[in-house]
């Protein structure tokens, strides 16, 4: 690779970085403002417990969107803690939160268009805090004090004047899967760089010779033709009403994988896949760091458990999808020279 | 069709299918499927390599 192409690489990649940087530092705090409300709240702490009840607030969410929520209180004494659980009309949780005092924004989220309620819930000891982390999904082998569960009082017995407050902003559309989009351009813009730097740095380009070019207009071919059938099965799949495996950006990248597979399976299979003029072990060994990274990353998501979301593989199970690819890819370049030392040994 | 010709004017030059690919300008698998009959090779493919084996295309890849 010549030196200028080197340059060129490096000064994209860090432009790509820059620029997700900046994605994910403007997002947080900016947007219209929709809502924002102050709750009064006192609450009577005696015997050890606070008043269950909690102040309630209730809006509406006219246009579906990224959101971010944004809230605060604080109070005097310290010791008393409130507890935020936001739900749908549904009554599906999508932000829960518990602190002493607080002032944070969050990442926006993606909120259908109905009415939301927000709920600050005091709470003086182990037994209410218990029953919030079970009401929010988070499990906990002890108690939340590290020990047995004790009905371990945070806040002295008296009045607390409470006050909440919560904003709701409107975040550009596209804010609550930025992480999903900044991976997805990130690889578009990649394979442009890769595209162009094929195309000006004639050291390069790959040479292919006629078998092989006609070999790759096969492979092509039996890919095109794999990825219709692979559609027209997930297409049967979702209209016979079975349940859904994965999430739709999962699947749409289900069919490509299904296409890349089946052409480098072909090509390497009919000796089209490397070129003339290619390092076969450079090519091998990106292709064995491509698979530990991606089988790394999902062993993290997965002792994570963000591997699913409602039950479907999300899109962080991509890494998972693209370690089998280039496992499948090395598998196939080793069956095949295999292949080829027996039947010159022959 | 095996193109045993093919095979023996490599050898009489004691050059490899590798070493015959290189000069020709293709991948050694191309030659082995020259020569085991997989594949037909254009004209301008017969023609390189007929110059590098000092053969005619009617000598290599005439029917016998």
């Amino acid at each position: 690779m010549k030196k200028k192409t080197g340059i060129i690489f490096i000064l994209s990649l860090l432009f790509f970085w820059i620029l997700g940087l900046g994605v994910f530092l403007l997002f947080p705090g900016k947007g219209k403002v929709i809502l924002d409300e102050t709750v009064s709240h006192q609450v009577v702490a005696s015997g050890g417990t606070a008043a269950s009840e909690a102040a309630v607030l209730r809006f509406d969410v006219v246009h579906a969107g990224s959101y971010s929520f944004y809230t605060q209180w604080q109070h005097e004494p310290g010791g008393m803690i409130t507890s935020l659980i936001i739900t749908d009309s549904e009554g599906n949780i999508v932000l829960a939160c518990s602190a002493e005092w607080l002032a944070a924004g969050f990442a926006p989220i993606w909120l259908k268009k109905g009415t939301y309620t927000a709920s600050f819930r005091p709470i003086a000891n182990d037994r209410a805090y218990l029953q919030f982390l079970m009401e929010t999904g988070t499990v906990l082998e002890k108690g939340p004090t590290g020990s047995a569960i004790v009905d371990f009082q945070y806040a002295e017995n008296g009045i607390w004047n409470m006050e909440y407050q919560l904003q709701l902003r409107k975040s550009p559309f596209f804010s609550a899967n930025a992480e999903l989009l900044f991976g997805i351009l990130g690889g578009i813009l990649l394979a442009l760089l890769f595209l162009f730097i094929s195309i000006t740095d004639t050291s390069l380009r790959r040479k292919y010779d006629e078998r092989q070019l006609l070999k790759q207009r096969n492979a092509y071919k039996y890919a095109g033709f794999s990825m219709i059938g692979f559609t027209c099965f997930l297409l049967c799949w979702i209209a016979g009403g079975l349940p859904s495996f994965a999430k739709p950006e999962v699947l749409l990248f289900l069919i490509i994988f299904s296409w890349v597979l089946v052409y480098a399976v072909c090509a390497i299979w009919n000796d089209a896949y490397f070129a003339l003029n290619e390092n076969r072990s450079r090519l091998i060994g990106i292709f064995v760091t491509l698979t530990l990274l991606n089988l790394l990353f999902t062993g993290i998501t997965i002792c994570n458990g963000k591997l699913l979301t409602d039950g479907e593989l999300n899109f962080r199970s991509l890494n998972l999808f693209c370690g089998i690819l280039s496992a499948t890819i090395i598998t196939a370049i080793l069956l095949k020279m295999q292949k080829e030392k027996r039947e010159q040994e022959e | 069709m095996k193109n045993l010709k093919l095979k023996a004017a490599r050898a009489a030059l004691d050059l490899s299918q590798q070493e015959l690919a290189d000069r020709t300008g293709v991948s050694r698998q191309t030659i082995s499927a020259i020569e085991k009959g997989d594949y037909n090779p254009t004209i301008n493919l017969c023609r390189a390599i007929c110059r590098v084996l000092g053969k005619t295309l009617d000598e290599l890849f005439g029917e016998e």
